[in-house]
């Protein structure tokens, strides 16, 4: 009986030889290029046009759909209303009365997550592309909540306190608003409301609003 | 009289800088700190698919919030996830449960290797079906998970090492997989804590003290109200904002000296639980504390 290990025994005991540490120290290398480039390129610092080109052709089609391609941009909070509390109202269109939408009285990290999908909601309006996606396709949901084919949805939230006493906080204001009906072809018209201040003035010709 | 040629300094540096990166990547290590990543691993995944079940028809069935029609136009064209094709509340909810049996069965450690992989594939597919709802404990989990697949995460701690013994197989030793897999949780570690560092500073908050209030005064996802204490004594909210810069900064730097390593990896399992408290994201904060468990120390061979 041999008391000597078997070949590949030994290289694991020992370590890997020559070509596998090549081999993973390319891999290494260009994962962890990958990985800096996903940090530069997401994470809002404004990168170069190259960095966020080389990344999305090279690195991206096989980092994202490991969800690796991540810019681990966590600033927790920026103070900025945008992370105030935010939720879901919604009613039957022509209805006064609001009613509070799904995810209102959720807690912990459950909470978290209906705050990201209505901050979603708010900041892709800015975004080419993704303006009214999620509220349009809240419909269905919404329709079903309301028993109406045709309701006005807004987000409100709740603006954050100063650090003083007494602890005062603002009344809750609409950060968005719109309205969402069903067409007789069961397409979903979505009828943005803008806000009284982002609206210019009427400027009658005399020049008096 | 002989003279000895030294080499220059360029070829010392260089053969300096391939000696560490082979000693760092490929010096075979000890699997248990992998075991204990892996039952944090899975536990964490278990408490990350919680925070879903509640609302997961809500959000992901046919009439739900997100339909996968909205969801494929809003997130990456490279994108896809398995969910996208559970049409029915009863598929989804078989999808579902069969991804938190994974995290089970990863924090037990049965079939590890093939466990790991669909934990990692299925938490993707998950995060991919309505990535808007994803926040920094989702992220951090995949990277965990992804990590763990080319090591050897199974061979302690675990019932594969409790079937090995039984069989009278003897697999666990040091392996360069396992060494692989602590150098690639220390490099997010540290990327992850830098990276929240710099996005902090980028905001006047984290620099005047008053990050943390504005992070209390969140009422949802909120787990304790420091309201009262944070208006009570500005030096206490100063204290602890900066203090949360302070330590990612630390832990970012200090990670990677051997002489302050065990001690800020120490620190870590429960600096970084607790900074998750403070700031609303307590699965985050138990994510970054698994990253860095193999550094600890606690967990290696007995001599």
């Amino acid at each position: 009986m041999s008391s000597e290990p078997t070949t590949a025994t030994r290289t694991e005991q020992t370590g890997w030889g020559e070509v596998p540490r090549a081999v993973a120290t390319v891999l290494l290398a260009v994962y962890l290029v990958g990985l800096g480039l996903t940090v530069v390129g997401n994470s809002g610092s404004g990168a170069s046009l190259l960095v966020g080109v080389i990344k999305g052709r090279l690195f991206s089609p096989w980092l994202v759909p490991a969800w690796l391609d991540l810019g681990f941009d966590h600033p927790i909070t920026y103070g900025q209303q945008a992370d105030a509390d935010h939720w879901l109202e919604v009613r039957p269109h022509g209805d006064t009365t609001w009613q509070a939408g799904p995810g209102v009285s959720t807690s912990g990290p459950r909470a978290a997550r209906w705050q990201r999908l209505l901050r979603a909601v708010v900041s892709s309006e800015q975004e080419p592309g993704r303006e009214g996606l999620l509220p349009a396709g809240f419909g269905t949901a919404l329709f079903a909540a309301c028993g109406s084919d045709d309701v006005d949805l807004r987000i409100m939230i709740r603006p954050r306190p100063e650090r003083q006493l007494p602890l005062a906080f603002p009344e809750p204001v609409a950060i968005y608003q719109a309205r969402l009906r069903q067409l007789s072809g069961g397409e979903l018209q979505l009828i943005k409301t803008e806000a009284r201040r982002e609206v210019a003035p009427v400027v009658a010709p005399g020049g008096t609003p | 009289m002989s003279q000895t040629a030294e080499p220059p300094a360029t070829e010392v540096a260089g053969c300096s800088i391939g000696q560490t990166w082979e000693a760092f990547w490929f010096t075979p290590a000890d699997s248990r700190p992998l075991a204990a990543v892996r039952v944090a691993a899975g536990t964490i995944g278990l408490l990350a698919c919680g925070s879903y079940a509640a609302d997961l028809t809500g959000w992901f069935g046919p009439e739900g919030l997100l339909p996968v029609e909205t969801v494929a136009a809003w997130r990456s064209p490279l994108a896809f996830s398995l969910f996208d094709a559970c049409g029915s509340p009863a598929a989804l909810w078989a999808a579902f449960v069969l991804l938190a049996i994974l995290f089970g069965l990863s924090a037990i450690g049965l079939l590890t290797p093939i466990v790991t992989l669909l934990a990692a594939i299925g938490w993707s597919a998950l995060l991919h079906r309505g990535p808007m709802l994803a926040g920094p404990a989702d992220d951090c989990l995949a990277v965990l998970l992804w990590c763990l697949v080319p090591g050897t995460a199974g061979e302690h701690w675990s019932l594969d090492a409790w079937l090995h013994d039984r069989l009278g197989w003897d697999v666990a030793r040091p392996r360069v997989r396992t060494r692989l897999t602590i150098g690639l949780l220390q490099v997010h570690a540290a990327v992850i804590a830098a990276a929240a560092v710099f996005a902090q500073l980028k905001g006047d908050v984290w620099w005047n003290g008053t990050g943390l209030w504005w992070v209390t005064t969140r009422e949802a996802g909120r787990l304790i109200d420091l309201t009262g204490p944070l208006l009570a004594s500005e030096y206490l909210c100063n204290l602890l904002s900066q203090g949360i810069v302070a330590w990612e900064l630390c832990f970012a730097v200090a990670i990677w000296f051997t002489p302050t390593q065990r001690l800020v990896a120490q620190t870590a399992v429960v600096a970084w639980p607790l900074v998750g408290l403070l700031i609303a994201e307590p699965i985050w904060g138990v994510a970054m504390a698994a990253f860095t468990l193999p550094l600890t120390g606690w967990f290696s061979a007995a001599e």
